[in-house]
């Protein structure tokens, strides 16, 4: 491991910008394949950010590229609608909602839908923004520190780290739900994952939200018809 | 028309700019987009939440099932009884998120100690 280290001579800041970019991939390239390193990312945006970097390494074409990583990202527009309808007020701007939007992934996405209704409406946004970037920061450094230390780190501290984020992710997205349908969709979607990754690797998420989500619809509309006939 | 196909100062922030920033914002930038169109109280929502909440369950089953590093070379069933046992523990505390994470985090050193 300390000897696929970055090479300095691969990297020459403030000179001609095309060696400070490709200086810039062999870097992400060594943190991205060195096996400790990796899994120090927001769970979701590392299946997008290693489709980019695959492509790159692979040789790919600049539209099969973009392919690849549009393949990944389609997930992130449910996430998305489910977010913007508390966030959204009267005045607050398009352009905002936006920009928002580029912060949305998997860790902010949780804390958003476990927090942000303590937050009040106009400021949502704002908080949204700081939330997002801090994230992005942190993420940043934790990689960073984690690539230079992940040699000396004993395989127990190593693996204990790692399973932070699972562990984190599946309290807080139970004590995030609204109504039971989130419950039911949870439990689908942990269930329903593996399943659906033997068959449709490429999809597995995708159709682990559809279906999961559609289970927990079907539940939704179930449970809520048999309290309007208990009612009447 | 790969990474390193023209030899210019730009291609690269191109390439970069299509595939890195363009391919993934525009899913995005489609959810804004529908999202302002449905109103907060509505079934869709409703649908629509469920259907990224089973999304995200997705993630977190892929990072327990197939996890990376020196995660993976633990037995799967460590894992899965890890993360169990930490969601339990979280259930049974009355939604105590750090009680939850300590049991799973115990569960898995100990096994790795013990295995």
């Amino acid at each position: 491991m300390v000897s696929r280290r970055v090479a300095h001579g691969d990297f020459h800041p403030g000179g001609d910008p095309r060696f400070d970019v490709r200086g810039l991939r062999r870097l992400g390239d060594e943190c991205g394949h060195d096996d400790r390193a990796n899994g120090f990312h927001d769970g979701d945006d590392l299946g997008i950010a290693r489709q980019g970097r695959g492509a790159i390494n692979a040789g790919n074409g600049i539209f099969s590229a973009a392919f690849a990583v549009a393949l990944s990202s389609m997930r992130l527009t449910p996430m998305v609608v489910a977010l913007i309808p508390e966030m959204r007020t009267p005045r607050t701007s398009k352009w905002m909602l936006y920009l928002v939007s580029h912060f949305v992934a998997v860790t902010a996405w949780v804390l958003a839908l476990e927090q942000m209704h303590r937050v009040p409406p106009e400021r949502r946004t704002v908080w949204f923004l700081g939330l997002g970037s801090t994230l992005i920061l942190i993420n940043m450094i934790v990689v960073a520190v984690i690539y230079t230390l992940a040699a000396d780190l004993p395989d127990a501290l190593s693996a204990a780290l790692l399973l932070l984020t699972p562990l984190y992710f599946v309290t807080s997205l139970w004590g995030s739900a609204r109504e039971r349908a989130g419950h039911v969709a949870m439990i689908s979607g942990l269930l329903l994952w593996p399943l659906i990754h033997l068959v449709l690797p490429d999809f597995s998420l995708l159709a682990t939200g559809v279906i999961g989500g559609a289970i927990a619809f079907g539940y939704h509309r179930h449970a809520r018809g048999k309290r309007k006939r208990a009612a009447t | 028309l790969t990474f390193d196909a023209i030899d210019s100062w730009w291609w690269p922030f191109l390439f970069i700019i299509v595939a890195g920033w363009l391919a993934t914002d525009m899913w995005r930038f489609l959810g804004v987009y529908l999202g302002g169109r449905v109103s907060s109280d509505s079934e869709i929502l409703v649908l629509v939440r469920a259907v990224a909440t089973a999304l995200v369950a997705g993630v977190i089953s892929s990072l327990i099932v197939a996890p990376s590093g020196p995660l993976a070379a633990t037995p799967l069933l460590l894992r899965i009884a890890a993360a169990a046992a930490g969601f339990a523990a979280y259930i049974l505390t009355g939604h105590r998120i750090l009680v939850g994470i300590f049991v799973g985090e115990a569960i898995l050193v100990a096994g790795m100690l013990l295995l």
